[in-house]
């Protein structure tokens, strides 16, 4: 009795360590966000902010554009999304399900285009989208977020539709379904924590993204979010809590789509896990 | 019938990207990009009459919209047939931005710059030549001559104006006033007042000196060197390296015995010139140096009566070593519409205009003519600029024209000044390296441009 208790206790205090650990730099920026400019950098440094302001937030949101890099981030991560779950769908069915020559060197493929990173490909892709006019667009952003992460959630929906059984399609068909049919009716909402888990993971990269962006576009109204908090940053100024206000802004998107998708995400990052 | 469905859910999928992809047209930018006029020679502009343009227009530092969208109000107001995009860019990206811009003939019409971006750019052959332009500028004869003739330098020749300066971010240390005055110092004006009021200032819990050993240390290591051993620049008259000198190694320990006897908080390892600022404004520490670009982020903290400008110190030779890099505004060959791109780059250098500059970009502004009657703070320096000891130095300061110079000295030196301050390298050891490879480049660079 007294060794279970010993051990929730000692559970309990690393996972509270883990907890601060993770969670301090979230505090810490909702904190500078809340402080006046003149209380940054006072010492000894104050841990809750007194007096605190929700004054940055306003300038932020009217004074430095963000209402326009928002909306942009919304429609390139949205689209993003939607894009990348039709297609790691189809083509991870596909991977599942059928047979065919060549399909290991479509993986392997897959898998390693991964491995190149984004910078490694930025002056081919620059000079692409230059040619056929799509330099200073929100597509080009959508096009490069899309093809980025397709391979790694094609990989995951095939993993996926893996834990699906084939029994399940057959009934479907038995049932009157054709194959498409089948496979949205019934197989796509038994595996829809994995699509879940694939559409927040590309939503989020797409929010994240910065490189492409940042050489990709060329007008004010097209930046998106990640560009806007760079602007923060001049070359003789640096306003600390305004970029702490405006990356509140940001992750508030993101946590809130964790926060309704985590049961999903969680069983769908596990279930793709155990078959492949 | 199956295979047909799902076809045609393929081709709509595939007609509704490929009509994503020819919707958007392709912005003003790109029209006057196209390799035709990238190719275009930089030709004496004829035509008098300024017509329809869409003029592009890069601002490198995103803070000086600030200076920047009044005056462009103004000038739409002034010339409504000339379309100008500003376009503010992440400082810390610019310089990547533009050569990226240059290498895929994507340049803007005109953009901000400094004197090392241009250098860089210069290689690029991408810059435009203002001098039959300046001809013409109505204001021309009000812009300090001595910051055209250090724009002239930056390529070596001394002819060629390559941008046009806009305001100067002369050196400076900014103290406490408050902390001088109650410890009865007076403003220092020698380099031994200098130190003897950091080891003064320093104790119970302050620091005498704010050190820049993060990233731009070499922008305070490299000028004072040049500043002690009373020179204009890192390479003399002659051609030889100044740090193989006795007294640049003299000035280099000296500097670096302000982290080394601790007159500098245990956090300037990591120091920019922002937290620099704030430790100042925080009471940290009792002075540093910058220019006057941090001006408007100091006042944002402390009240302007507790703060002192003072120019940089006077060396053991009796002379204030000032040098005057300026901002400034260039035109890319690639620009269509050229005169109507200078007539928007030199209607900021109208002394109307200048003031715009003064108020939001904390800068000494290139047109002599600008009414600095509303900032006293700026009389107090011109007056103190103009002393007896203040030797202005009108060319750069750095061999910009070095083509391996940028990157020695961000890469190079930067962190062979963080390895002193650490501890892990010694000024001689580090200064000796320095004198080597900045010879090798000039001496190079000497036999290739004979």
């Amino acid at each position: 009795m007294k060794m279970g208790i010993a051990k929730k206790i000692l559970y309990y205090l690393v996972l509270s360590l883990f907890f601060i650990l993770l969670m301090f730099p979230i505090y810490f920026i909702v904190l500078i966000s809340l402080k006046h400019e003149s209380d940054v950098f006072v010492r000894p440094m104050q841990y809750i902010a007194n007096p605190a302001t929700l004054r940055n937030y306003v300038l932020v949101w009217r004074e430095s554009n963000f209402v326009v890099y928002f909306l942009n981030s919304v429609f390139v991560s949205l689209i993003t999304m939607a894009s990348i779950m039709v297609f790691s769908i189809m083509t991870g069915y596909c991977l599942s399900r059928y047979q065919f020559k060549g399909k290991t060197v479509v993986i392997l493929v897959m898998l390693t285009a991964q491995m190149v990173p984004s910078v490694a490909t930025l002056i081919p892709v620059f000079i692409i989208f230059r040619d056929i006019g799509l330099l200073n667009s929100l597509w080009a952003l959508i096009i490069t977020a899309t093809v980025s992460s397709l391979p790694y959630c094609t990989i995951m929906a095939k993993g996926f539709f893996a834990t699906v059984s084939v029994q399940l399609e057959e009934a479907a068909r038995i049932d009157g379904c054709n194959r498409f049919t089948g496979v949205i009716r019934v197989v796509v909402p038994v595996m829809l924590p994995g699509i879940v888990a694939i559409g927040a993971f590309a939503f989020v990269n797409a929010w994240n993204s910065y490189l492409m962006p940042l050489m990709l576009l060329n007008s004010p109204s097209k930046y998106t979010l990640t560009i806007g908090l760079r602007l923060l940053i001049g070359q003789y100024n640096i306003n600390y809590t305004r970029m702490a206000s405006a990356g509140v802004i940001c992750l508030i998107p993101a946590v809130c789509m964790f926060a309704y998708m985590q049961k999903y995400m969680v069983s769908g990052l596990t279930a793709g896990a155990v078959k492949g | 019938m199956k295979l047909s469905r799902f076809m045609l859910c393929a081709i709509l999928i595939v007609a509704t990207v490929l009509s994503a992809c020819s919707s958007p047209a392709p912005p003003p930018v790109a029209e006057s990009q196209s390799s035709a006029a990238s190719s275009a020679s930089s030709e004496t502009p004829v035509s008098d009459d300024l017509g329809p343009a869409d003029i592009t227009f890069w601002v490198l530092d995103s803070a000086m919209m600030g200076s920047i969208e009044p005056i462009w109000e103004n000038f739409n107001n002034d010339y409504p047939d000339i379309n100008v995009e500003l376009v503010p860019l992440p400082w810390n990206e610019s310089s990547a931005r533009l050569q990226t811009a240059a290498a895929s003939d994507t340049l803007p019409d005109a953009s901000t710059t400094i004197a090392a971006y241009t250098s860089t750019l210069l290689q690029l052959d991408v810059v435009e030549n203002l001098n039959p332009y300046f001809e013409n500028f109505s204001q021309k004869d009000s812009i300090m001559e001595g910051l055209l003739n250090y724009i002239k330098q930056i390529d070596g020749t001394g002819e060629n104006l390559w941008y046009l300066p806009t305001y100067i971010t002369s050196g400076s240390i900014w103290y406490r006033k408050d902390w001088f005055e109650e410890a009865g110092l007076e403003r220092f004006v020698t380099m031994d007042d200098f130190f003897n009021a950091i080891e003064t200032l320093t104790g119970d819990g302050r620091y005498g000196f704010g050190f820049r050993g993060g990233p731009g240390n070499v922008y305070t290591v490299v000028p004072f060197i040049t500043i002690y051993s009373d020179e204009e620049s890192i390479i003399d008259e002659n051609g030889q390296c100044i740090y193989s000198k006795p007294i640049a190694l003299e000035a280099f320990e000296r500097f670096m015995s302000i982290p080394a006897n601790d007159w500098a908080p245990p956090t300037s390892i990591n120091n920019s010139f922002a937290e620099l600022a704030n430790e100042l404004a925080n009471g940290v520490t009792a002075m540093y140096w910058h220019h006057f670009g941090s001006l408007p982020m100091i006042l944002e903290t402390l009240p302007i009566e507790k703060l002192g400008w003072a120019p940089l110190p006077v060396n053991n030779a009796g002379r204030r070593m000032t040098g005057v890099e300026p901002h400034g505004l260039q035109m890319y060959k690639s620009s269509k519409y050229k005169q109507e791109t200078f007539e928007f780059i030199s209607y900021m250098l109208r002394a109307d205009q200048m003031e715009y500059f003064v108020a939001n970009s904390g800068g000494i502004p290139a047109n002599t003519d600008t009414d600095l009657s509303k900032y006293p703070f700026y009389s107090d320096v011109m007056e103190s600029l103009m002393d007896e000891y203040t030797h202005y130095v009108y060319k750069p300061g750095e061999p910009f024209y070095l083509p391996e110079w940028a990157a020695y000295k961000d890469e190079v030196m930067f962190a062979d000044i963080q390895a002193i301050m650490l501890g892990e390298n010694t000024c001689e050891a580090v200064l000796a390296k320095w004198a080597k490879d900045i010879q090798a480049m000039q001496d190079k660079y000497e036999a290739e441009n004979p």
